[in-house]
């Protein structure tokens, strides 16, 4: 209510009329002052028109007042004024008149004319309720810019609603002092002392009538937005303890709740009431959320994470459902109201149409302004990506784009742009999977969008990050042929050659970078084409060298150049090429801190070694200081090799030595500290060669995660001493022995372990080895065993002891283990009972194992178990095996028996026959293998009809030096059966 | 007319009553309104204690809850902040049989005590909070209420450890327009399952982490546990205990995953944004402990009360 209002109300005794509290649809909060323009208003006292009738001027005029005809009240009184001195009487209700015609300055003549010495001492003002006067003299002097004498006019009437203490409940104020209160906060803010303003009227606020509460709320909150917007950057956390920011007091206005003790004597000292009632917002759900934007815009629009992070804080916490709804509708009865405000409405009642109640308000706010919605949460996501949050940002836009949860779905504009942000967002947040799914909706949803290049990239590119190389070099490829002119298409296409590259497809990448190369011209991706055409080809030195020879042509002090340099003087170095050297040492020459210089020093070490220059190696590789990179331990060991060959075994000595201090942990320890022995020996100390193996076992046997012991142990329990030297076994042994003992009482067990394994090597071949390795099989703790170990113990294992749960225990506890072949293959071999499971674990093995020695077995075990339901798979996969170079003699005369086998099993002998032919041909060397060939093929022979030439096959197996003895009868048994 | 009689009369002879105060307050679908006090009921009816003449003893009528509109109950004692559990529970009792009734405040008693039963810890509590649930969910009249004791029925579920059956009927929830706590709670479930699979998974795979083939899986059950959590507690205008229970899992979940500085940062989230529940007050003393100790400590796997 304005203060001219309650002003007009009491002077003519009429009830003060009630204040429309903010519309809840009204968009614009506006503060209380300045003071609205007053607009014309029917006066509400009783009529006294029909008591005066007649053509008296004061009569008229006081009809005239009565009925709210300020203008022609005005006039009135004017043209009184102008012929007489108007009736004292009259002054009071003319100010009024003037004022609410918003003349001011006349309100304030007619104002000071009652208040004069003379008119006082005639007595004839009418008396007007107690206050009234000065508010309005208060009021006229606010509308004509004079604030300080309107505030100096109202301190009277305010004096004793400063008496309550702050936040305490005091008894509601009338509605006079409110309006007053009122006038003293527009006056401040008037005179560009916001802070002020919203102190005085927030610490009102609990005494404030309730009309007034929800407009002073907005006001203060408006003045408060001001004193933040005048106010240096100063956020929250760094602020004095002494005062209370304008942030801390809008947070506590805008979501009332207990606060803490600290905050409280904070507020209530800068007069804030700490304490305000919960329900204060509940008919202005869309002011608060608008109030809480404005605030939090303001401190986005600072800057920075810490006020991004009080920004979220104005606008993550806004109420739910239960706290924040909108007045039930007019037509309802208070009592309706009331059950709507506590979530028992009538729309809940059961004959009503089945709705989640409350939230069919609350559904009902957010569908009413869903911009304003939408605005908020994408103020919230700002935020939090401002404060580096992408995870929180794209779950925040997702919600907003799923028209489930929110209002987006009229807006489809506003839609694709936050899924656009979303799939960024989840893109910055490094989760490719959920930009796929992002990526799908938006395909799905937006099929026109001009954004679709972009969001093709970034699915492209999440695929890329999955290694789902494939898709990714499709999803590329796709973009660049749909898009070509499109930003995207050249990254498109680069990314394209960069997955073929990161699927091993060299060629096909160099191939790619090399037309992107030529296609791009000046773009900047053509040069970082040309360079990565020179690293995909690096296996491959001549292409290389030439595509290096290109890029240093076209960008000789490019971006890339020092690499492509390096790379081309490597490649050179491969070739053999002439110069080589010297590019090498030009490389090192001209960059200095390069990121290859290590490997360049190798390299150049090498060339040099190569040349019988050993001293210049030796420097050069002296260059590299040791450290964990193997770049760094592969050029401390080729300077070992250098000084070996050099016959220097003191220097090498000394430098494997070092090694092994300095690098406990590195798995070359086993090869540094058997080299440091063997310099022992050279030296002619065997005994302290031996001593220091021990040692080293000793200090560093109980990590299992150290697999150089392991080499240390096998050396000293496999090497030619043992074998020749009389009692050499047991002295190790006993060593051994004594070893296990301390290792045991130290409760080191892998060091325990560790020895009972190389007892096992000691005894090797022996009945106590196998012994031994399956007594420890069955104590094994697998997490304290190293896998060289655990691999030999389940091996070592029967059958019948399940040795596959110690497999699965390996790769259990050793997902990377050397041995995970030999574990897959082995898991593999136990599952034959279920195919399907045996084939996954060979899968794994050739996709986990690539470069396994153990192919070729696993391969066999494939066609195998493949042979009965797809032979032709079976065959072809025999047909590799065969043409593998890391295939074995015996495991390709199994393949050759394999592949006989299948054809035997489809009945076509005939095609068995020549297999077996090439078996007993070429394989002689595996006795067992032929014998099996000569055996088949005898029977494959016989079984189409041709009794001689089986004949002829068992009697040549017969004439074999080495057929074994169980061969030989079977032979014999088969001819019996032919004769 | 004596109250035998009265009971025995048919609704349409007993005259409407002027409504006094503090009288429960009982309104037909035809308009009439009864004052008086509103004493039993049952499926089918309530009894009113009503006092037609002031003069005379008061007279019982029976009203069935097919002809009532609302009621508005004036004379049942209501639970203040803070309320003990042993007074939660009595006041249930004695409100229960209401909980049908449209306008009882029944449900909002019943809900309340069943959050200290959650909060109290104990799975016997939690038992009887579950069946105090169901039983609001099938009979409250309001929805909100019904939707809310679904909500608090998740929670009980899974104080039950029936995480499966709860994650069942959290993925139903979330695959309708659920309201905001409710979806806020099957998030949490959602993530709580998650949350096991990932424990289980790294208790069978210890060394996930340089296991190329069980790494993957393992990170899908890690985002997909915090992608939960985060999402319950982003929630637009989130209940402030639902949403710091979340920020607490999520932690928690950090901290598993060895990043003790994104779990600072959850609870941190948890003071910021939700000072005023439980939940900050446990994160306050965690932070200061950790901020002594420069260590955090093992987050503690229990649920943060709901009531203040």
């Amino acid at each position: 209510m304005s203060a001219t209002m309650a002003v007009l109300a009491s002077s003519h005794g009429a009830a003060p009329p009630q204040a429309a509290p903010g519309r809840p649809g009204q968009h614009t909060a506006q503060p209380a002052g300045p003071y609205p323009q007053p607009h014309p208003q029917p006066n509400t006292g009783p009529s006294t028109a029909a008591a005066l009738p007649g053509p008296n001027p004061v009569h008229q005029f006081q009809l005239q007042i009565q009925a709210g005809q300020w203008a022609a009240a005005a006039r009135t009184y004017t043209h009184l004024a102008q012929s007489q001195p108007a009736p004292v009487p009259l002054h009071l209700p003319a100010a009024h008149a003037f004022f609410r015609l918003g003349q001011a300055r006349e309100a304030l003549d007619a104002l000071l004319r009652a208040l004069a010495p003379e008119a006082l001492a005639q007595g004839s003002t009418r008396p007007a309720p107690p206050g009234t006067v000065p508010l309005l003299h208060a009021a006229c002097l606010a509308q004509l810019g004079r604030h300080a004498e309107a505030r100096q006019q109202i301190a009277p009437l305010l004096s004793t609603a400063r008496s309550a203490p702050p936040g305490s409940s005091a008894p509601q104020m009338p509605p006079l002092v409110a309006d007053a209160w009122f006038l003293l906060a527009s006056c401040l803010a008037a005179e560009n002392r916001p802070w002020d303003a919203a102190r005085a009227l927030a610490a009102q606020l609990p005494s404030l009538p309730n009309p007034h509460q929800s407009k002073a709320l907005v006001a203060c909150l408006q003045f408060l937005l001001k004193a933040l917007q005048d106010s240096p950057n100063a956020p929250l956390k760094n602020t004095p303890p002494s005062t209370t920011p304008p942030e801390l007091a809008a947070l506590r206005l805008l979501h009332p709740r207990p606060a803490p003790p600290r905050t409280t004597a904070r507020m209530e000292n800068d007069g804030f009431p700490a304490h305000l009632p919960p329900d204060l917002w509940v008919n202005q759900p869309v002011s608060r959320q608008l109030l809480a934007l404005q605030f939090a815009a303001q401190f986005m629009e600072k800057g920075g994470p810490e006020n991004a992070q009080t920004a979220l804080l104005f606008l993550l916490p806004l109420p739910g459902p239960d706290r924040l709804q909108e007045p039930a509708p007019r037509n309802s009865t208070g009592h309706e109201r009331h059950l709507g405000r506590l979530g028992h409405g009538l729309h809940t009642v059961p004959q009503e149409p089945e709705k989640h109640g409350t939230v069919v308000q609350e559904r009902a706010l957010q569908e009413k302004h869903p911009e304003l919605w939408a605005r908020i949460r994408l103020q919230v996501a700002a935020a939090l990506k401002v404060l580096n949050r992408p995870r929180e940002a794209a779950l925040v836009l997702e919600q907003l784009g799923n028209p489930l949860s929110e209002p987006t779905r009229d807006t489809p504009a506003m839609e694709e742009t936050v899924r656009l942000h979303a799939l960024h967002a989840w893109g910055e947040a490094s989760r490719p999977d959920r930009v796929r799914q992002a990526a799908a909706v938006f395909l799905e949803k937006h099929p026109q969008s001009s954004h679709l290049p972009e969001v093709l990239y970034l699915k492209a590119s999440a695929d890329r990050e999955e290694k789902r190389f494939r898709d990714a070099i499709a999803s590329f490829g796709a973009l660049a042929a749909q898009f070509p002119k499109s930003a995207q298409a050249p990254a498109a296409r680069f990314q394209s050659a960069y997955c073929q590259f990161l699927a091993g497809n060299c060629a096909a990448a160099g191939g790619g970078f090399r037309r992107l190369t030529v296609d791009l011209g000046n773009h900047p991706l053509a040069e970082e084409s040309a360079a990565w055409e020179v690293y995909t080809q690096i296996h491959a030195p001549q292409e290389c060298h030439a595509a290096a020879d290109r890029y240093l042509k076209r960008y000789a002090s490019g971006a890339h150049t020092g690499s492509v340099r390096f790379q081309r003087a490597r490649a050179a170095h491969l070739l053999d090429a002439p110069g080589a050297l010297k590019e090498l040492e030009a490389f090192l020459r001209d960059y200095p801190d390069h990121p290859q210089r290590e490997e360049a020093l190798l390299v150049s070490a090498e060339s040099r070694a190569a040349s019988g220059d050993g001293q210049t190696a030796l420097q050069l590789l002296g260059l590299i200081p040791l450290s964990e990179s193997p770049v760094s331990q592969e050029a401390w060991f080729r300077r070992g090799r250098i000084l070996r060959m050099a016959g220097r075994f003191s220097e090498l000595l000394e430098h494997m030595e070092h090694f092994a201090k300095s690098q406990p942990k590195s798995p070359r320890l086993g090869e540094a500290v058997l080299q440091s022995a063997w310099c022992h020996r050279k030296l002619g100390h065997p005994e302290t060669a031996e001593a220091l193996s021990w040692e080293t076992v000793r200090l560093h046997g109980n990590d299992p995660a150290n697999p150089g012991i392991d080499d240390i142990l096998v050396a000293l329990c496999e090497n030619r001493q043992i074998r020749q030297e009389p009692g050499a076994a047991d002295r190790v042994g006993n060593r051994i022995t004594e070893l296990r003992k301390e290792a045991h009482t130290a409760g080191q067990q892998t060091l325990a372990l560790r020895c009972v394994w190389a007892e096992s090597k000691l005894r090797l071949k022996s009945e106590p080895s196998s012994r031994i390795l399956m007594e420890a099989a069955r104590q094994v703790r697998p997490e304290t065993a190293p896998p060289a170990v655990l691999a030999d113990l389940a091996e070592a294992l029967p059958a019948d002891a399940n040795p596959a749960a110690l497999w699965l225990e390996l790769l259990r506890w050793n997902p990377d283990a050397p041995q995970k072949d030999r574990a897959l293959l082995a898991l593999a071999h136990s599952s034959q009972s279920d195919p399907r499971k045996a084939l996954e674990f060979l899968d794994r093995l050739e996709t986990e194992t690539p470069a396994t020695p153990l192919l070729p077995r696993a391969l066999l075990l494939r066609a195998h178990l493949l042979g009965p339901e797809r032979p032709g798979e079976a065959l072809e996969i025999l047909g590799r095996l065969l043409t593998l170079p890391s295939a074995g003699t015996r495991e390709k005369a199994l393949a050759l028996l394999e592949s006989a086998g299948v054809h035997i099993r489809q009945g076509r002998p005939a095609l068995a026959i020549p297999f077996y032919q090439r078996v007993y041909v070429t394989y002689l060397r595996w006795p067992d293998l032929t014998a099996r060939a000569y055996m088949e093929s005898a029977r494959a022979f016989e079984s189409l009809g041709d009794r001689t030439a089986a004949r002829r096959s068992c009697e040549e197996l017969l004439r074999q030096p080495s057929v074994p003895s169980a061969d030989r009868a079977a032979a014999n048994q088969f001819l019996e059966t032919l004769q | 007319m004596t109250p035998a009689l009265l009971l025995a009369l048919p609704i349409g002879a007993v005259p409407a009553l002027a409504p006094t105060t503090p009288n429960d307050l009982v309104t037909l679908k035809d308009g009439r309104t009864f004052s008086g006090r509103i004493t039993t009921a049952d499926a089918g009816s309530m009894l009113v204690q009503v006092r037609p003449d002031p003069d005379q003893p008061p007279a019982t009528i029976r009203l069935p809850l097919a002809l009532v509109a609302y009621a508005q109950f004036n004379t049942l004692p209501r639970p203040v902040p803070g309320e003990p559990l042993e007074s939660l529970g009595a006041l249930w009792d004695r409100n229960a049989q209401f909980a049908h009734i449209p306008g009882t405040p029944a449900p909002a008693v019943g809900l309340r005590y069943a959050d200290a039963l959650l909060d109290s810890q104990s799975a016997s509590a939690a038992q009887t909070a579950l069946e105090l649930l169901v039983r609001l969910e099938k009979t409250a009249p309001a929805l909100a209420d019904r939707t809310s004791a679904q909500q608090k029925r998740l929670r009980a579920m899974v104080a039950l450890h029936r995480l499966e059956a709860a994650a069942r009927e959290a993925r139903q929830i979330l695959g309708s327009a659920a309201p905001q706590p409710l979806a806020a709670e099957a998030w949490i479930v959602m993530g709580l399952e998650s949350q096991t699979a990932l424990t289980a998974l790294e208790k069978e795979h210890p060394r996930w982490a340089v296991d190329d083939r069980t790494r993957p899986q393992r990170q899908s059950l890690f985002f997909a546990a915090l992608d939960a959590f985060l999402d319950a507690a982003l929630q637009p205008e989130p209940d402030p205990h639902i949403a710091s229970r979340a920020l607490w899992n999520a932690a928690r979940l950090y901290q598993q995953n060895g990043d003790s500085a994104a779990a600072s940062a959850c609870l941190r989230d948890i003071l910021w944004l939700h000072e005023d529940t439980p939940a900050a007050e446990r994160a306050r003393s965690i932070l200061a402990t950790a901020e002594q100790s420069r260590e955090l400590p093992v987050l503690p796997h229990i649920s943060i009360p709901n009531a203040p």
